[in-house]
């Protein structure tokens, strides 16, 4: 499956992997009306990614998540989790405006039962 | 706005997809339930956990659900509020607009009204001071007097009017008229002006309409405009020319002069209200500086277009067309 390089729209996010810098990163709103659709093949990528042993830094820079994307998002975090309790090399930056204080709220929650190292970036 | 019932079941199939891991190990429990032989106090206590993990998980599908349609309209709601807070900023961002050039208006028309009314002041003085006693000075002034008010006049007027024409204000009335009837409404306040300045009208129309709806005072006023411009900066002894014509559902006037021209940088600003321009009236005549900013609006107002064809020295075209309706049968 090759790499994820998704443009965003107005309902999803844009989901890019930089092959030379190891980072996934995802940009933007995420509520589509078909969740397991847009996250599913992000997902099916991932595991053997992971497989492969490389090291892997995850942005999230997300300015809107519904619930079902939140959903989503948890499992994908649960599956980086696992690969980190494994001795898998994986890092998560959850990147949000600095005056938006239900995202940076949002990130507490998400990263709050991981193992894995989860830093909260606020941009300005 | 209230979901479609289709959008609603793609919804709630794309939530049972994203549970699919719960689902599939709660059925994994209640079978390994069933299959194996258990005490009941093992049997009963994990039961009663399948039975309030399917209850939860179900619940979750629905909280989810209910939450995703709640944040879906409140995005939407969200959305269009930033588009009204747009739409507000830009209306008020054209209010100020309008008010500025309203104020600028207002401070020309007092500067070009206060020298004639300066002047008048100081004639009057002269007269009731008794400065003045000759009854030949007397009617001298009188006239003075009377030119200067004039000119404070048809500044007024035609404030009043750009004002009622950028309002809104005025009504048009079509009535049926023939193109010939068009040329001696257009050409009769003329001819007397351009005797005077030693200037040959010339006038050519044609039309491919016996007749035509037009609200005639718009058409003479437009025309009117024109027409008293191309004079008032004609040298004596050059023609204005004026052509009508009547085709494909317009009425098309061009006149032209022999004037002195309208450089580029002045056509630019040909239109704007009290715009400065090169040009001099030949035969000293008043100029309220709208005429042209009247024209665009009534054009405007009209649906039609209006255009200057000139190169310095070489005279000018001016172009009104406008939409005319044809009399029903």
């Amino acid at each position: 499956m090759p790499s994820p390089d998704l443009p965003a729209t107005d309902t999803t996010p844009a989901v890019r992997f930089v092959a030379e810098r190891d980072l996934l990163r995802f940009e933007g709103e995420s509520y589509p009306e078909d969740v397991t659709a847009f996250y599913s093949p992000l997902l099916e990528w991932l595991r053997p990614h992971l497989a492969t042993g490389r090291p892997l830094r995850v942005e999230l820079a997300f300015s809107y998540l519904n619930t079902s994307s939140t959903k989503a998002l948890l499992d994908l975090l649960l599956l980086l989790d696992e690969h980190h309790r494994h001795g898998g090399q994986v890092t998560v930056e959850w990147q949000y405006q600095a005056n938006v204080e239900v995202m940076q709220e949002a990130g507490e929650e998400l990263g709050e039962d991981l193992a894995l190292p989860f830093t909260l970036v606020p941009i300005s | 706005m209230a979901e479609s019932r289709p959008n609603r079941q793609v919804r709630d199939e794309a939530l049972e997809k994203l549970f699919r891991e719960e689902f599939s190990a709660l059925q994994r429990a209640e079978l390994a339930l069933t299959k194996q032989q258990l005490s009941t106090a093992v049997y009963e206590p994990f039961r009663d956990m399948v039975r309030h993990y399917r209850r939860l998980l179900r619940q979750s599908v629905k909280i989810t659900a209910v939450s995703d349609a709640t944040q879906l309209q409140l995005r939407q709601t969200t959305r269009e509020l930033a588009d009204a807070v747009e739409r507000v900023q830009q209306l008020n961002a054209k209010l100020v607009g309008l008010q500025e050039e309203k104020d600028e208006i207002f401070a020309m028309a007092v500067h070009d009204m206060k020298s004639p009314l300066s002047g008048i002041y100081g004639m009057a003085s002269l007269m009731v001071d008794g400065t003045i006693n000759d009854p030949a000075e007397h009617t001298q002034v009188g006239q003075d007097i009377r030119t200067l008010s004039e000119r404070m006049l048809l500044m007024i007027n035609d404030l009043v009017e750009i004002y009622r024409l950028e309002s809104g204000e005025i009504e048009f009335q079509p009535l049926e008229v023939m193109p010939a009837d068009v040329v001696s409404l257009l050409t009769s306040a003329h001819h007397a002006t351009a005797r005077r300045k030693h200037i040959n009208l010339e006038f050519r129309h044609s039309s491919d309409v016996e007749s035509i709806l037009v609200d005639p005072p718009s058409v003479e006023r437009l025309g009117g405009n024109l027409i008293s411009n191309a004079i008032k900066y004609s040298p004596p002894g050059t023609t204005v020319t004026i052509e009508l014509t009547v085709a494909e559902g317009q009425l098309r006037l061009a006149v032209s002069d022999e004037g002195p021209g309208i450089s580029a940088a002045d056509q630019k600003k040909l239109f704007r209200k009290f715009s400065r321009l090169s040009a001099r009236p030949t035969g000293g005549e008043s100029s309220s500086g709208l005429g042209l900013a009247i024209v665009k609006q009534l054009v405007e107002a009209l649906q039609g277009s209006v255009s200057c064809e000139s190169t310095l020295g070489a005279g000018a075209t001016f172009r009104v067309a406008i939409p005319v309706g044809l009399p029903t049968a």
